[in-house]
C-alpha cells in the first residue's frame, strides 16, 4: 500500500489556509494597481530584495522539489549535480536581464523584442515555441500539485491539482505581478527555511553508510560516475535551463519590472543561492531503496521519501515547502504568460488598436482561461513530470542563440533565426524520441547555433540597434 | 503456466511430470508406489482449481500402495490437465507487466492488477528465471513500481503471494546506451556552453565599452 505521511484532513487544512492567505495577499496588493504596467510589470520599481526572491522562488518550482529527486532516482549521482546546473540559466541572465533593460526600457514582453529585432515572421514562430513551453511548464505544475497532494496524504490527485490551480489563479488574477512578487517573497522565506530544515532532519535521519550499501547492491547505476545517460543529462539540463530563462516571458518581464542596475544582481544572487537547493532535494531519492519505499511513478519520490523519514511534522513542512514553490512558480508563470497573450496575440494580433484600459482587462479574462485550459489539460495526467517538462526541451533551447546573438550582434537576420529556431525544435524533437529526453536540449542547441550563424553569414545583413529604442518608444 | 513434479526419494527410479501450460509432457508411472514421496511446485493455478488439487493429493493419491487407485487418481490428475489447458487465461492470478523490454537507462516500470486477496504480496527480482537469489519488494495487490539504477543485464520479475508464485515471470533486458555516444553528447553540450559563455561575455564586453 502507498503509505501516507499526512491525514487528509490535515492537508486540506494547509491548502485551505495557505490558499486563503495568499489570496487575501492578492487581494490587497491588487487594490493599488491603476495602470497596466502597475498590473504586468509591478510599476517597473522593484527592488533588489524583493528582485532576488521573486527570481529565486519562481526558479525553485515543484520541479525543483519534485522533479529533482525524480532525476535523481533515475540517473543517480549525476542527475542531482545536472540538475543543480540549472542555477547556471539564472547566473547567465544576468548580463542579459541588464542589456534588455538598456535596449527596451519601455518594452512589455520577451516577444516585443523579438518583433523588433527579427521582423514578424521570427516573432510567430518564437510565440509558438513560447507559448508552447509555457503550457508545458503550467500543465507541470498543475500535475505536480496534485502528485504533491496524493503522494502526501492520499487526497485523490484531482482535488489537489484542482485546489492549487485555483487558490493561483485566484490570487494572481486580484494582484497581478506586484501579488505575485510579494507572495514570491514569502514563500523564498519559506522555502530556505524549509529546506535547511529538512536537510537537517534528513542528516540526523539516514545512515550515510546504509544508503550506499544499499544502492551499490540494488541501484548500482545510481551511484555509477559512468552512467551514459546520467552523462548525456548533465549538459543537456544546462542548456534546457538556460533555454527556458532565456527566452520566456517570466525572466524578461521581471528584468522589465526591476529598477535600473537591479535585474542583473539579482538575477546573479538568486542563481548562488538556488543552486544547492536541487542537491538537497533530489539528495533525499537515494534514501528510498534503503527504507524499503514502493515508488509508483519516479515524480513521486520526493514526498514519500520524505513523508517516511520525517514523520508528520516532517510531510507537514515538506506540504508546505512544496506547496509554497509550486505556488511561486505557478503564479509567475500565469501572469507572464498572461502578458504575453495580452501583449503579442491580443494586442499584437487580434486587436491593434486597444487602450491600455482594453488590455487590463483582457489580461484578467486571459488568466482566467489559462488557468481553465491548464486544469483541462492536467485531468488526464498523461506522463511523468520530466517527461513532460524536458519535452518542452526541444523547443526552449532552440531559442538561445537567437536571444544571445539578437542582443548583443549586430549580424543575426530575422531569416536565420526563424530558420535556427524551426529547425532547432525539429531536430531535438527527433532526438527526444529517438534516444530520449536528456539530449533533447543538446541537440535542438546545436543545431540552432549552426543554422544561425550560417544563414546570417550567407545574408550578410547588418541590423541597427537603434531600430530598437525606435520600436521601443512606440510601445 | 502450471507445473506438479512428483519424485522418488534418493532412491527413485522414475518421475511423474505434469504440465497444465497446455499440454502433459511426459509422466511414467513409479515402480514402487510405497516409496513415493510428493513435492510439489504450482505456478498459477485459481482457486477451484488448486482446491481440486488439494483433494485429489488429501485422497491418498501419494501415500497409496494400490496401484489401481492410484492410475484413478492419475486419471483424475490428466483431467486437471486437459481442464487447465482450457483455460489459459486463467491460471495466473496477477497481470504483471513492464513499460518496456529493453531500458537504455536502467529504469521502467512494473504494474500489476491482483484479483485475489493478498496476505503478503511480493515482487520478486532475480537475475535468472530459476529466482533461486531474489530480491523481494513488498507491494500492494494493485500497483506500480518503478525500478531504477539498474546494470547491464537480464532482469526476471514476479509476484508471489505468501510464497506462492502467482504470476507469470517477466523479463526486461538493460543495455545501456554505449560511452562513446554518451561522451559524444557530453562534448557537444561542453563545446555548446563554452560557446554561450564566450558570446556573452565577448557581447556584453563590447556594450561596454
Amino acid at each position: 500500500m502507498q503509505e501516507i505521511a499526512l491525514s487528509p484532513s490535515v492537508a486540506l487544512i494547509i491548502l485551505v489556509i495557505f490558499g486563503l492567505v495568499w489570496i487575501a495577499f492578492g487581494y490587497l496588493l491588487g487594490r493599488s494597481n491603476k495602470t497596466l504596467e502597475d498590473y504586468m510589470l509591478a510599476g517597473r520599481n522593484v527592488g533588489l530584495a524583493f528582485a532576488t526572491a521573486t527570481a529565486m522562488a519562481t526558479w525553485v518550482t515543484s520541479n525543483t522539489t519534485m522533479t529533482a529527486p525524480q532525476v535523481t532516482y533515475e540517473l543517480g549521482v549525476w542527475g542531482m549535480v545536472g540538475y543543480s546546473l540549472g542555477a547556471v540559466g539564472l547566473l547567465l541572465f544576468a548580463p542579459l536581464a541588464k542589456r534588455i533593460k538598456q535596449l527596451l526600457p519601455h518594452g512589455f514582453t520577451s516577444g516585443d523584442f523579438i518583433r523588433e529585432r527579427y521582423g514578424v515572421v521570427a516573432w510567430r514562430v518564437f510565440l509558438v515555441i513560447s507559448l508552447f513551453y509555457a503550457f508545458g511548464w503550467l500543465i507541470s505544475l498543475g500535475m505536480a500539485g496534485g502528485i504533491l497532494v496524493n503522494a502526501l496524504s492520499g487526497i485523490p490527485y484531482h482535488v489537489g491539482m484542482t485546489t492549487i490551480l485555483v487558490v493561483c489563479v485566484s490570487y494572481t488574477l486580484l494582484g497581478g505581478l506586484k501579488a505575485v512578487i510579494a507572495t514570491d517573497f514569502v514563500q523564498t522565506i519559506i522555502i530556505i527555511t524549509g529546506v535547511i530544515f529538512i536537510a537537517y532532519l534528513v542528516i540526523q535521519n539516514v545512515g550515510f553508510e546504509q544508503m550506499h550499501t544499499d544502492l551499490q547492491t540494488e541501484r548500482p547505476m545510481l551511484l555509477d560516475l559512468l552512467f551514459p545517460a546520467a552523462i548525456m543529462f548533465l549538459f543537456n539540463n544546462l542548456l534546457f535551463g538556460v533555454g527556458e530563462i532565456f527566452h520566456s516571458n517570466v525572466w524578461w518581464s521581471r528584468a522589465f519590472a526591476f529598477r535600473q542596475d537591479t535585474g542583473a544582481r539579482a538575477y546573479f544572487i538568486a542563481g548562488l543561492f538556488w543552486l544547492p537547493i536541487p542537491i538537497v532535494a533530489g539528495f533525499i531519492a537515494l534514501a528510498a531503496p534503503s527504507l524499503g519505499i514502493n515508488v509508483p511513478s519516479s515524480d513521486m519520490v520526493g514526498p514519500l521519501v520524505s513523508g517516511r523519514i520525517l514523520g508528520t511534522t516532517g510531510a507537514i513542512v515538506v506540504f508546505i515547502v512544496v506547496f509554497s514553490a509550486l505556488a511561486s512558480s505557478l503564479d509567475s508563470l500565469l501572469a507572464a504568460t498572461a502578458d504575453l497573450i495580452t501583449q503579442d496575440i491580443y494586442r499584437g494580433h487580434i486587436n491593434p488598436g486597444a487602450s491600455d484600459e482594453k488590455c487590463f482587462r483582457a489580461g484578467r479574462i486571459i488568466i482566467l482561461l489559462l488557468g481553465l485550459t491548464t486544469w483541462i489539460l492536467c485531468v488526464p495526467r498523461l506522463t511523468t513530470l520530466a517527461s513532460l517538462l524536458y519535452f518542452t526541451g526541444a523547443f526552449v533551447a532552440s531559442a538561445i542563440w537567437p536571444i544571445v546573438f539578437g542582443l548583443y550582434y549586430k549580424w543575426a537576420s530575422g531569416t536565420a533565426a526563424t530558420l535556427a529556431m524551426l529547425s532547432g525544435t525539429c531536430l531535438g524533437l527527433l532526438a527526444y524520441f529517438t534516444i530520449g529526453y536528456y539530449v533533447a536540449a543538446v541537440a535542438s542547441c546545436a543545431v540552432s547555433l549552426l543554422v544561425i550563424v550560417l544563414v546570417s553569414k550567407i545574408e550578410n545583413k547588418t541590423f541597427d540597434f537603434d531600430e530598437l529604442s525606435r520600436g521601443d518608444k512606440a510601445l | 503456466m502450471f507445473s506438479a513434479t512428483y519424485a522418488h526419494n534418493e532412491s527413485a527410479r522414475t518421475a511423474l511430470k505434469l504440465d497444465f501450460s497446455g499440454l502433459v509432457t511426459y509422466y511414467q508411472l513409479p515402480l514402487s508406489m510405497s516409496e513415493l514421496q510428493l513435492q510439489t511446485a504450482i505456478k498459477g493455478l485459481n482457486g477451484s482449481i488448486k482446491s481440486l488439487f488439494h483433494w485429489a493429493d488429501a485422497g491418498g493419491f501419494i501415500c497409496s500402495s494400490n496401484r489401481a487407485f492410484f492410475l484413478q487418481r492419475l486419471l483424475w490428475l490428466l483431467w486437471l490437465t486437459l481442464f487447465a489447458a482450457t483455460a489459459p487465461a486463467r491460471a495466473a492470478e496477477a497481470n504483471l507487466t513492464a513499460s518496456t523490454d529493453v531500458s537504455n537507462e536502467g529504469y521502467f516500470v512494473l504494474s500489476w492488477q491482483s484479483d485475489t486477496d493478498a496476505d503478503e504480496l511480493l515482487l520478486q527480482q532475480a537475475n535468472s528465471t530459476d529466482f533461486n537469489e531474489t530480491i523481494d519488494r513488498s507491494v500492494s495487490e494493485a500497483g506500480a513500481v518503478t525500478i531504477t539504477g539498474l546494470g547491464d543485464g537480464d532482469y526476471y520479475f514476479r509476484l508471489t503471494n505468501s510464497g506462492q508464485t502467482i504470476s507469470e515471470s517477466i523479463h526486461v533486458a538493460v543495455q545501456h546506451h554505449s560511452l562513446a555516444r554518451a561522451g559524444s553528447f557530453f562534448l557537444l553540450g561542453l563545446v555548446l556552453f563554452s560557446i554561450l559563455i564566450i558570446t556573452i561575455l565577448t557581447g556584453n564586453r563590447r556594450t561596454v565599452s
